[in-house]
């Protein structure tokens, strides 16, 4: 019983970790809260099940999902975003304005009853582990869930374009006084992280389902991850996904009517004692 | 005439006009203007924050819907007589915004409103999953307003004119607040909270105490929602609900409270012609949200503030936008 909830609650946090992660990184660069972030992974998983029902192929729906939302980021970071640059709160609003859109939209294409991928069986197979028998698509989503995480290290870590994005977070105006186009390493981050909103949808829609409000329910839990973590750090978003996931199932399991409200409870310790977060620089 | 008398004159037509409402509105635009009041006094709470202490809040919501539960749950479930049942309600959302508070004005700009939102869908997750307490779903229902000495506030006339009242009351006294030494005190903890610091002020308390009164306000607001709508359920206080607060804050500009009752207004009667027209409401809401923000942040109120300006032949400059609210978020 124990094995299975903290196994539910590592897929759970697998998800949640790929949402903060995108979150977390746009942040990191351009100071921006992407609060249509949401509204992204809803269309990423609505894409994702129209493509599996048109095509069958899971892998094919994962990718369009993905592709179509970095799509849908270019087009607000290039339009919107440019237009308000600079204006830190204009830029937040301007996404919730957007999401509200999105969400309105995707009410009247694909309806407003809960819609799921069924997991084709040569993803899911049951697999017998520590002596209880667990649907392996949730295995699969953890072990996504920490390759995203090693790419995303090895990308900022090891690559060039990862040591532009480094320095654009240490400082923007140095960086781009050395003749770095910052507005471009923008763009890509902020792809990059609808990207990671749009594959989290559809992984969502497989193990999960999507439906009118999911978009502002994983956003809430996406940003108590990097409230716990700190804004701006993959590693804090790491840590914020396994705390909210594990509180998450385990509340599921003991106290059905109030796990939501249990999710925030490290949040609340989390900004009492620490205000930045576990790996957050200080601000305010 | 004078400028003076003539603004005195227009006000005594307008009080005159919307006090005899009752008694010639026809009902359908009545309940409207009621829906109107509750509202505005619900972005109230929301513009006084965003506009005098820089602090765009997303869980003013969750306080209106704290206080509208409490006072249905109290007067449906346990029969508390409306004298108790109300002053129960505006304390919990109360407490709740200073439950909130203490968490919230440590932040500042942007993550004040992540914040705030998360802990708005606290409450909104409460009353969704806390079945037993709230009934879910389905929320709690059959509230009724009562009968205060001999007059039925189920008549939509008679609760018309408690809530015009109520509204006039506390946007009075919001205005009286915002022109007090403490409001002057909150606008330079907005301006630069640093420098008000320097100077002795008690930065955090200004911040939490105005957090607290637009609770209270926000509370206020959700005893005449209760009343009025019968049914509380999860989505008095869901994330649409505050984003839509914050659409009509913004739209009328967040500089006045003015703006706050010209937003919604405008808001209310766009909902109820478009929706006859489109079930894509949410859409064309969002998108003018959208233009505000790129065009006009500083709202309905703030233009006209430029307009005259520009008419006298002064500096041309807008008004204030929510961008110029709260200047740590620039340096973070």
């Amino acid at each position: 019983m124990t094995t299975i909830i903290i196994l539910n609650g590592l897929s759970h946090a697998g998800l949640l970790f790929i949402m903060a992660s995108g979150l977390t990184l746009a942040f990191g660069l351009m100071r921006v809260v992407n609060l249509a972030h949401g509204a992204f992974y809803l269309w990423g998983g609505y894409i994702g099940i129209s493509v599996f029902r048109a095509t069958g192929n899971w892998w094919l729906a994962l990718l369009a999902g993905g592709a179509a939302i970095a799509l849908l980021g270019f087009i607000k970071e290039r339009i919107l975003l440019h237009w308000v640059r600079g204006k830190v709160l204009s830029e937040s609003l301007m996404a919730i304005g957007l999401a509200t859109i999105l969400a309105d939209l995707a009410l009247s294409i694909w309806g407003g009853s809960p819609l799921s991928i069924r997991v084709p069986a040569d993803l899911n197979p049951r697999i017998t582990l520590l002596g209880i028998t667990y649907p392996g698509f949730r295995l699969l989503v953890i072990l996504m869930s920490v390759v995203i995480g090693l790419g995303l290290w090895l990308l900022l870590a090891k690559t060039k374009l990862g040591a532009l994005i480094r320095a654009g977070v240490d400082d923007r105006e140095t960086t781009a006084a050395l003749g770095i186009n910052i507005y471009v390493l923008f763009t890509l981050v902020f792809m990059l992280s609808a990207f990671l909103a749009g594959i989290a949808g559809v992984i969502g829609g497989t193990f999960l389902t999507i439906q009118p409000g999911a978009d502002f329910q994983v956003l809430t839990l996406a940003l108590v991850v990097i409230i716990i973590g700190g804004m701006g750090s993959l590693p804090g978003a790491a840590i914020g996904a396994l705390v909210t996931g594990l509180i998450l199932s385990f509340g599921r399991a003991y106290v059905p009517e109030l796990s939501f409200f249990l999710t925030f409870a490290p949040m609340a310790i989390i900004l009492a004692i620490r205000p930045q977060g576990l790996f957050g620089r200080a601000f305010g | 005439m004078t400028s003076r008398a003539l603004v005195f004159l227009l006000v005594l037509a307008a009080a005159a006009a919307l006090i005899s409402l009752p008694w010639w509105m026809p009902s359908f635009y009545l309940t409207l203007t009621i829906r109107i009041l509750f509202f505005s006094l619900l972005a109230m709470s929301f513009t006084f924050l965003a506009g005098q202490g820089g602090m765009v809040s997303l869980a003013q919501v969750a306080v209106f819907g704290t206080s509208a539960y409490v006072l249905a749950i109290l007067s449906t479930q346990h029969g508390v007589a409306w004298s108790a049942a109300v002053p129960l309600a505006l304390a919990s959302g109360t407490t709740l915004a200073a439950v909130f508070g203490v968490f919230a004005v440590r932040t500042l700009g942007i993550y004040f409103l992540m914040i705030t939102l998360a802990l708005g869908q606290i409450v909104w997750g409460v009353a969704f999953q806390w079945v037993s307490m709230t009934g879910g779903f389905d929320g709690i229902g059959g509230l009724r307003a009562p009968t205060v000495l001999g007059v039925a506030f189920r008549s939509p006339e008679s609760f018309y004119l408690l809530v015009l009242a109520a509204t006039v009351l506390t946007g009075w006294l919001l205005h009286r607040i915002i022109n007090s030494p403490f409001g002057l005190a909150l606008n330079g903890v907005r301006d630069s909270p640093t420098r008000m610091q320097a100077l002795g002020y008690p930065v955090s308390l200004i911040r939490y105490l105005a957090f607290v009164v637009a609770g209270l306000v926000a509370s206020i607001a959700g005893v005449f929602f209760a009343y009025f709508t019968g049914v509380v359920n999860p989505s008095a206080l869901d994330l649409f609900r505050s984003v839509w607060v914050l659409v009509v804050s913004i739209l009328g500009g967040v500089g006045s409270l003015i703006g706050a009752v010209i937003g919604t207004t405008i808001v209310v009667l766009l909902q109820t012609v478009v929706s006859q027209i489109t079930p894509r409401y949410m859409t064309i809401i969002g998108l003018v949200f959208l233009l505000t923000i790129l065009f006009a942040p500083d709202g309905i109120t703030g233009r006209f503030h430029a307009l005259r300006k520009r008419l006298k032949r002064e500096r041309p400059s807008g008004g204030p936008t929510i961008d110029d609210r709260g200047p740590v978020e620039r340096e973070v």
